[in-house]
């Protein structure tokens, strides 16, 4: 499953979801930790629509795919959107 | 046509779940994980839930498990497959073949709602916990006994004395001691220990002695730890000058402690050092050091062994070694039971449904359970719950008595109790069969439900009718098309070779017409040359007459003789020339000849390829009708399909409107229909005959029902049926197997087509059938020739009645026979 680099509006929207569930001390956990920590507050329709939002895939599809796929796409997504400088960037405009 | 949100939110709950429980391991992993052996062993179980998902794929799962460890941790790609390479070696295929039933997601699960049974889930997860778990022991006391014969053979060709069996023989006299630990536990234990103090040199029984020192010091610990833990501990002291983990095991291993023991063992005098001591009787005064400390225990041992806590540890060893054997069982059983698995995941019948239910099981209890501790709403999970658990046992029942019984009649007896629980009702050959699906087949009743699906069947069995009705035809249309097109080239293959017939005819009769004129030419020059001849020949005879005429009159005798050479010569070039023209003609005319043939032959060959060509074409011609006339064939087809889709749309869109099926079971009733449906259309025939089979029944009810309610609103008692009116509930029938009604207890049947029913198995009964819809020559006789009252379906009654009452007179209380009033007889 290809993850993808967001363009400004689907990154907002991936910011939005996950800056409801991370805080300064987040950054500084190793990232088995940090991973660990936003995928067990995230609800399932959160989790899905960040996968949704970094694999461009439609929610069908993702269905289909086995649960650990999806989470190494989450993990890789999150790593290539650079999710804490994202979140950081997000927090500072206020919104 | 979109799924339900309920349906979403349950997969997506499941999803995350997975997630979640991916990552704690994870973090368990980077937590406990420290040994290469751990590491693998994570890996191994890591790979094997991946590989549940993956319908028993564990090459995925180990490509998917590298993707998601490399993603977050230092995990090395060679450890994961190293775990890939002991899950395929060890044969985890019986496991992952019983998960694949699980795997499979089948939209039928969705359009009977979310269809669960707690007891039935329990015992599902107890039989995948058991056999996951009696797997691993199994091959976990499999590796055990590999790593005691490679110790085995390290220490032997070290020169020390030890044997597999004698080190085994020495666990199972530990295990007598030491009842609460497992066979596999302490085989682990000693085939560690002789692989870790290898370079010590023990021999086998200072190994069998320190593995039980090593349990003994496990059991009377402070602290809580794993007996490889305590192993751990023991031989990194015996290794290394570290003493720090034998001291919490309350083992004294100071200088003082080891000098003096080794005064006591006379390996040193008094007043000398341990560092007079070598480093092999260092080893054995440590090992004495730790074996003394353990029998000092013995105490606090006995003490433990009769605690309940005790207790409960020898249970589970005792339930540990059922596992080791009955992983050994399935390691056996596994070859019989993948056909069946197979037999279970390929039938396109009611076992399928069983599969499928099984799996809906494991989903929804976890979205229940999910259901209560987030957003989602648990009432309208628990009522999915509660409405599909309705239809468990008969799907179950039938599924499993019709289906499994010869199969499983070879299972040997001593299979394990949660088989004999689950399938023990079809065994024949079990001693106590039992089965938890008796529960259920009492405490339920669903008549809405049962009504849909008795709608929904009639209907189905129209549009199947239907359809197979219009695939005849155009089958029949198919064979038609296909004969006029074999036919119609028939006829052009006949009239080219016809043509070409002529064509070649043509060209010889053309031939031999040439060649007569050539030839009749010839002979016309040549008559036409005799003739020239000829008069060239009197011409010169004349001539030379005349000549000679006047040479004689004029006594020229040279010239006389002059005249006669002449004439003599110009004869004879006459006649040469001639010969010669002769001849020229006769060579010309052989060419001509010649010509004609090679004319001849060239416009034949000509034909002939036009001849091949025209046939080619032909053919071409045909070849592409006959493509147009299967795609013709398929558009058709198609077109029934579309029709059947769009009846069953039809048919359902008309059940939601009317509200007799939830709007969640609509996409999937759709789709799984249309998937019976689908493209295979030769699918139709077997499906017509389970749905047939599986729903007869309740068709035969509602038609009962629903005659035997008509029949009550006639209160005067002309009709059949209950004559009280006051209860429009029609007992059900009970069925046997076989499909026979028993009617022990009375009651009415109504069939619409051929039917078994048992009376009189409790006593006279009389029985009295009817035909509906016309008049049958038999009705009414008893003994089946013999006419009781009435002829030809009329019968006459004869009513009393009082000045107060006024009869009511029933013109056809039941159809096909009349009930005439002959006479009435008023009472005053």
């Amino acid at each position: 499953m290809d993850v993808h680099k967001l363009n400004l509006r689907d990154a907002f929207r991936l910011a939005f979801i996950i800056s409801k569930y991370v805080d300064e001390k987040s950054f500084s956990q190793d990232a088995v930790d940090f991973i660990s920590d936003i995928v067990n507050k995230l609800t399932p329709d959160e989790y899905l629509q960040c996968v949704r939002l970094m694999t461009k895939l439609d929610e069908d599809k993702i269905r289909k795919e086995i649960s650990i796929d999806l989470l190494t796409a989450f993990i890789e997504g999150l790593k290539l959107n650079q999710i804490a400088t994202l979140v950081s960037f997000y927090a500072s405009l206020g919104l | 046509m979109a799924l339900p949100q309920t349906t979403i939110d349950i997969i997506a709950t499941r999803i995350l779940l997975d997630a979640k429980s991916a990552l704690a391991s994870l973090q368990e992993f980077s937590d406990g994980a420290t040994t290469a052996r751990e590491r693998i062993d994570f890996l191994k179980r890591v790979i094997k839930s991946a590989a549940a998902q993956m319908g028993g794929d564990f090459k995925k799962a180990e490509a998917a498990v590298r993707s998601f460890a490399g993603s977050l941790s230092g995990i090395k790609a060679s450890e994961i497959s190293q775990a890939g390479r002991e899950l395929r070696q060890v044969g985890e295929r019986g496991e992952s073949a019983f998960k694949r039933i699980f795997s499979s997601v089948n939209a039928l699960r969705i359009a009977l709602g979310a269809i669960i049974s707690m007891l039935l889930f329990q015992a599902i997860q107890a039989v995948n916990q058991f056999v996951s778990k009696s797997v691993k022991q199994f091959t976990e006391l499999e590796e055990s006994l590999f790593r005691i014969g490679a110790a085995e053979k390290v220490l032997s060709e070290a020169g020390i004395e030890v044997s597999v069996s004698g080190l085994k023989s020495g666990v199972s006299e530990l295990r007598k001691e030491l009842k609460i630990f497992s066979e596999e536990e302490l085989t682990k234990l000693v085939g560690q220990l002789s692989v870790l103090t290898k370079e010590l040199g023990f021999s086998e029984e200072q190994i069998l002695a320190l593995a039980k020192a090593t349990a003994v010091k496990n059991l009377v610990s402070p602290e809580v730890e794993s007996l490889d833990q305590t192993a751990g501990k023991l031989v990194t002291t015996l290794l290394t000058n570290q003493s720090k983990g034998a001291a919490t095991l309350g083992i004294a291993l100071s200088n003082a402690d080891i000098e003096a023991k080794a005064l006591e063992m006379h390996l040193l005098e008094a007043g000398e050092a341990a560092s007079e001591l070598s480093d092999k009787e260092k080893d054995l005064v440590k090992l004495q050091i730790i074996l003394d400390s353990a029998a000092g225990d013995s105490d606090k041992l006995s003490e433990f062994l009769s605690t309940n806590s005790a207790k409960v540890k020898e249970n589970t060893a005792a339930w540990e070694e059922l596992q080791v054997t009955a992983g050994g069982f399935f390691a056996s059983f596994i070859p019989a039971l993948t056909p069946l698995l197979r037999f279970i995941t390929d039938g396109i019948n009611g076992v399928k449904l069983m599969t499928v239910l099984f799996h809906a099981l494991q989903v929804e209890i976890i979205a229940f359970w999910m259901a209560l501790n987030s957003s989602l709403n648990p009432k309208i999970v628990l009522e999915n719950i509660i409405q599909t658990i309705k239809d468990v046992p008969k799907i179950f029942d039938e599924v499993l008595g019709n289906e499994i019984p010869s199969f499983f009649a070879t299972i040997p007896p001593d299979a394990p109790e949660w088989f004999k629980d689950l399938f023990g009702k079809y065994l024949t050959d079990v001693e106590t069969a039992t089965s938890e699906t008796a529960k259920f087949k009492d405490e339920l009743e669903d008549e809405d439900a049962l009504e849909a699906l008795e709608d929904i069947d009639q209907k189905i069995q129209d549009i199947i009718l239907s359809a197979k009705q219009a695939q005849e035809d155009l089958d029949l249309k198919l064979v038609q098309k296909q004969d006029d097109l074999n036919l119609e080239y028939d006829r052009k293959g006949e009239d080219a070779a016809r043509k070409h017939g002529q064509k070649l005819a043509d060209i010889n009769q053309d031939a031999l017409d040439k060649i007569e004129d050539a030839k009749r030419k010839a002979r016309e020059d040549e008559r036409k040359a005799e003739q020239d001849l000829l008069q060239k020949l009197k011409e010169l005879r004349n001539q030379f007459l005349m000549d000679l005429d006047e040479a004689l009159h004029a006594r020229d005798a040279r010239q006389v003789l002059r005249l006669i050479k002449e004439y003599k010569n110009d004869k004879q070039n006459i006649l040469d020339r001639k010969k010669l023209d002769d001849q020229q003609r006769k060579d010309r005319l052989a060419e001509d000849l010649k010509a004609i043939e090679l004319e001849r032959r060239r416009r034949i060959e000509s034909e002939n390829i036009e001849y091949a060509r025209k046939l080619a074409d032909l053919n071409e011609a045909k070849a592409r009708e006959q493509a147009d006339l299967q795609l013709w064939y398929q558009r058709e087809q198609e077109d029934i399909q579309r029709n059947i889709e769009q009846k069953l749309q039809r048919l359902i869109d008309g059940y939601i409107t009317e509200g007799k099926i939830h709007e969640e079971n609509q996409a999937a009733i759709y789709a799984t229909l249309v998937k019976y449906f689908g493209k295979d259309t030769a699918v139709v025939n077997s499906l017509a005959e389970f749905m047939a089979q599986r729903f007869a029944q309740i068709g035969q009810m509602a038609a009962q029902a629903s005659q035997a309610v008509q029949n009550l609103s006639y209160g005067t008692g002309g009709g059949l049926g209950n004559s009280s009116g006051d209860s429009l509930r029609i007992p059900r029938t009970p069925r046997i197997r076989g499909g026979a009604r028993r009617m022990a207890e009375g009651g009415t049947i109504i069939a619409s087509r051929p039917t078994s029913a048992i009376f009189g198995e409790r006593g006279m009964e009389a029985a009295t059938f009817t035909p509906l819809g016309r008049t049958g020559k038999d009705i009414n006789k008893v003994f089946g020739d013999v006419s009781f009252s009435g002829a030809n379906g009329q019968a006459q009654v004869l009513l009393s009645l009082s000045p107060e009452l006024r009869g009511e007179i029933v013109s056809d209380a039941m159809n096909g026979v009349a009930v005439v009033i002959e006479h009435v007889r008023r009472e005053r």
